[in-house]
């Protein structure tokens, strides 16, 4: 017991990398083909183009417009024109009764040179739609990435956990997800905010929440598979620890699983957030998408005409939420050759 | 076989456009014609009512519901407001020492049950009241708590005083009830919480209509009295129906679904400009709109200090809420009481006026100590602690929320860090119920008399109407005085130095008085009223006038298939639709036969 293990013993061969050089060459090596393929699946890329555009655009947020742009009193300040659509317009409070014909009529005159230009015309507070929409790009993206992020946090642990140790823990873990899964998502969320009140970060939270057991069961089934491979248990034989057998040998073959479906989640998670703020219970003084079209319906401007402000955060979330859906279905046809085509 | 086949889907085309426009022609003959027929006339609302029940009752939708079911005292004015003869005759006769009252009640007056009406009721009401302890509630500040009330005969009622007031002048804003119905609850076996507990549907007073049916979140449904005493309405029923936005209201108007609506945000009141057979009303200034402190609980105690609320009420440039909130839809509001009420309401001068001045406001905190020690951009209290605070908005309440995001921009301008916080009225009550706010933005109608308005910031109104328990026992002192005033100029002037000593204290900040915004369909119906005159509301008002007033319009011809309410629109993709099936069966046959 004193003396160490005789594997210690054994000096790795000169002429030969090491283990871990050579587990990264293979990866690199993986990965490069499967950016080939990635790169030759059309939906894929088109996916991807859209989605870069988007992140260029949330990166750029500052330069498009700066963030005082998006509060209601920067809007107040400069006098801008009240739900007018694209066009130039001059500084004014937005409509005022016309004292000859009695018409409501945009506010203010004023020389052409001092006209402001809105490409996408104002919101009811007199906000650019410009600076709506890209200091929305930036919340949207952010709420789905860090959403997604905790939802493969929560739904992989579990998933892993129940599929490995099986048993009374995959019992318990398998009942929980369920019981999770057939809650109807919509009603908990709306609860849950509800009830945790109306921040960015509690909206996070709500997505995790209610979206972790779909990624759960997808783990759970993988890693049942996985644990049962030979190689798992051959290692089990030489003595490694159920951390080295998760970590080392089941999480990197679970792992193209859960990369596939945090994609697929992403679209999900900037829906759910849309679909909250437009219910009234995202963050009242950050703007996302969700929030200007929540805006939007209760100022009446569906059957208002003012399209404007509709269409360019309503575009936006099915663009990016398309672009996730293409690039996760794209990763998976990948990282599942059962989808390959032929 | 093809050609038979297209022939009768034309001859089915056609007969389903004319049968569709046929029946809606007669629909539409049937409402105008109304000689059989009900009519009825539906109010489209956003608000459902809270409750049947009076001595519950708190919002606007209720008193619509009240002012229509019962009678009260006196009743208020349609062109002025001011008092008139309700179910007393106005004026009442006062005693010398100006202690008892005596009021001549209105005769040949039957409840809608059919059961004569006496003096007795009008003792009841009151008497039960006092009794039950309701006056230190709800009623607080109308009948004098303890004065007592006698019927001597069937048409005389006294009113024996403590202490002589003018209270019956304001008047008691009390529907009056049928003792034969709520005499039950004189029993000592019953508490105010028992009577607060009756249903009361069907509602049985002495008013043009009567409250028969409720759907609480669809509608509620009341039928003209056609024994009332101040003449039979000229409609049979009167249907409030509850829509779950302004834009459905809006829908709902124009498809015809409902005959008139009220309470219409700005941006859709602008939307109707011009629409077809619709007649808009804008009032005058019917509501005020303010930022009201917590002066307890678990607020921010910086708001206690005058100088922090001074300073707040310096930051807000009020003509730009205006301006961007209600789109030019109100005036900037100032003292407590509605500037509709020109008698009593009070302006400030131009010395007084606290208009936005941010520099000077940021200045006011420096020096009362509120400075940004460690220069994180937001002031500390004196004792270190950061000066957050929290916006309370409401989100079923038309302003509410964008102004309180243009507040806390302007709060946040001078050092302040202000937060938002957004929830439904249900909530906002248990949040007020426990005081745990700093500060919201919501409002008040108000009475044509000023004694409630200026009752909500009196010590014993804490936790009743105050939901920020003000407390200032200069105030009180002020409020008593004005009620004890038997001369009325003795009263305005009382009233005016309470309306400055709010206004300088900054007891709240009121923003903005709103007008409210109404429309009706102009095709339907015929003979609205407004008040007060002119300026007024349609309804919604102090008094069912226009319910009372209006009549169908008759089927001239000036209205036809408008009113069936179904845009062309509508006809040309029901024919697309219609020749889409038809082309379809076309194909299909031509399949059937080519595969034969």
């Amino acid at each position: 017991m004193t003396t160490s293990p005789a594997t210690d013993e054994l000096e790795p061969p000169q002429n030969l990398p090491s283990p871990r050089a050579m587990a990264m060459q293979r990866r690199r090596q993986s990965l490069h083909t499967s950016w080939g393929q990635y790169r030759r699946n059309a939906l894929g890329m088109a996916g991807l183009l859209i989605l870069g555009l988007f992140v260029a655009v949330a990166i750029c947020a500052p330069l498009i417009a700066p963030r005082e742009a998006t509060s209601e009193v920067y809007a107040a300040k400069n006098n801008q024109p009240i739900a007018v659509g694209p066009g130039s317009y001059c500084p004014g409070g937005g409509f005022e009764t016309d004292p000859v014909t009695g018409e409501r009529v945009v506010a203010g005159q004023c020389p052409d040179d001092e006209k402001e230009f809105y490409p996408l015309g104002t919101d009811g507070a007199g906000r650019s739609m410009v600076a709506l929409m890209a200091w929305g790009a930036r919340i949207s993206l952010t709420v789905g990435l860090v959403a997604t992020f905790m939802t493969m946090i929560i739904g992989a642990g579990i998933g892993i956990i129940g599929g490995y140790f099986g048993g009374r823990v995959d019992q318990v873990l398998a009942r929980l997800t369920d019981w999770f899964l057939v809650i109807p998502w919509i009603a908990l969320a709306i609860v849950l905010a509800a009830i945790l009140g109306q921040s960015l970060t509690n909206i996070i939270i709500v997505i995790a929440v209610t979206s972790w057991p779909v990624t759960a069961r997808l783990v759970r089934a993988q890693t049942l598979t996985i644990s049962t491979r030979p190689y798992v248990e051959r290692s089990r034989a030489l003595g490694a620890s159920d951390w080295h057998i998760v970590t080392r040998r089941v999480l990197p073959n679970v792992f193209p699983v859960i990369f596939a479906n945090t994609i697929l989640t992403v679209a999900l998670a900037i829906l759910s957030e849309s679909l909250l703020s437009f219910l009234g219970l995202g963050d009242p003084l950050s703007v996302s998408w969700g929030t200007t079209l929540e805006e939007a319906q209760s100022y009446g401007a569906t059957t208002g005409g003012q399209w404007w402000w509709i269409l360019p955060p309503g575009i936006g979330i099915t663009l990016v939420v398309l672009a996730f859906t293409m690039c996760g279905y794209a990763v998976e046809e990948i990282t599942n050759p059962r989808l390959k085509r032929r | 076989m093809r050609h038979r086949l297209r022939i009768s889907v034309a001859t089915i085309a056609a007969l389903a456009v004319l049968i569709l426009t046929g029946s809606a022609g007669v629909g539409a003959m049937a409402a105008t014609d109304g000689t059989d027929e009900t009519v009825t006339f539906t109010m489209g609302i956003t608000d459902d009512m809270v409750t049947a029940n009076p001595f519950k009752a708190c919002c606007s939708t209720e008193y619509e519901m009240l002012f229509a079911n019962y009678d009260m005292l006196f009743n208020f004015d349609r062109d002025t407001l001011a008092p008139t003869s309700g179910l007393a005759e106005y004026p009442p006769e006062r005693s010398d020492d100006g202690k008892t009252w005596t009021f001549s009640i209105r005769e040949g007056v039957t409840w809608q049950d059919g059961t004569p009406l006496t003096a007795a009721d009008l003792a009841f009401t009151y008497n039960l009241i006092n009794e039950k302890g309701l006056s230190t509630n709800d009623y607080l500040g109308f009948p004098a708590a303890k004065d007592a009330f006698e019927a001597p005969d069937d048409t005389t009622l006294i009113w024996h005083m403590k202490t002589p007031t003018t209270s019956p002048l304001t008047p008691p804003w009390i529907q009056i009830l049928p003792e034969h119905i709520w005499g039950k609850y004189m029993d000592p076996k019953y508490t105010a919480k028992d009577i607060k507990g009756f249903e009361n549907i069907p509602a049985v007073g002495t008013g043009p209509f009567q409250l028969v049916e409720w759907q609480p979140g669809e509608f509620f449904r009341m039928e003209a009295n056609p024994d009332y005493w101040g003449g039979a309405p000229k409609i049979d029923e009167l249907v409030f129906r509850i829509y779950g936005n302004a834009e459905a209201l809006k829908l709902a108007l124009t498809s015809g679904e409902v005959d008139a609506v009220s309470g219409l945000p700005p941006s859709i009141f602008d939307s109707l400009d011009g629409a077809d057979n619709i007649t808009r009303n804008v009032s005058s200034a019917g509501y005020l709109d303010h930022v009201a402190f917590n002066f307890g609980g678990t607020a921010n105690p910086a708001l206690k200090d005058e100088a922090v609320r001074d300073a707040l009420a310096l930051s807000i440039d009020r003509q730009s809420l205006v301006d961007r909130v209600t789109l030019g839809y109100a005036s900037v509001g100032d003292s407590l009481l509605l500037p509709t009420f020109t008698k009593w309401y009070w302006k400030p001068t131009e010395d007084q006026v606290q208009g936005y001045d941010p520099d000077a406001a940021k200045a006011m905190l420096e020096d009362a100590g509120y400075t940004d020690s460690n220069g994180d951009g937001v002031r500390e209290t004196p004792s270190g602690d950061p000066l957050s605070l929290e916006v309370l908005t409401i989100s079923d309440v038309t302003y509410s929320v964008p102004s309180g995001k243009l507040l806390v921009g302007y709060f946040k301008d001078i050092g302040v860090d202000a937060t938002i916080k957004t929830v439904t009225k249900s909530k906002a009550y248990d949040l007020w119920a426990n005081q745990n706010f700093d500060m919201y933005v919501w409002g008040w109608g108000g009475d044509p008399d000023p004694d409630f308005m200026l009752s909500i910031n009196t010590s014993d109104q804490c936790l009743v109407w105050s939901d920020g328990c003000y407390s200032d026992p200069a105030y009180d002192e002020m409020y008593k005085d004005q009620k004890l005033e038997l001369d009325e100029t003795q009263r305005q002037q009382i009233v005016n130095d309470m309306q400055e000593y709010l206004y300088d204290k900054n007891s709240s900040i009121v923003l903005f008085y709103e007008t409210d915004l109404q429309a009706y369909r102009s095709d339907r119906f015929t003979g609205f009223v407004t008040q007060p005159a002119d300026v007024g509301y349609l309804y919604f008002a102090y008094g069912p006038y226009s319910y009372m007033n209006i009549e169908p319009v008759s089927g001239t011809g000036s209205t036809t298939s408008d009113s069936s309410g179904i845009p062309a629109w509508v006809w040309v993709a029901l024919i697309v639709v219609v020749a889409g099936i038809g082309f379809a069966l076309i194909r299909r046959s031509r399949a059937a036969t080519d595969s034969e």
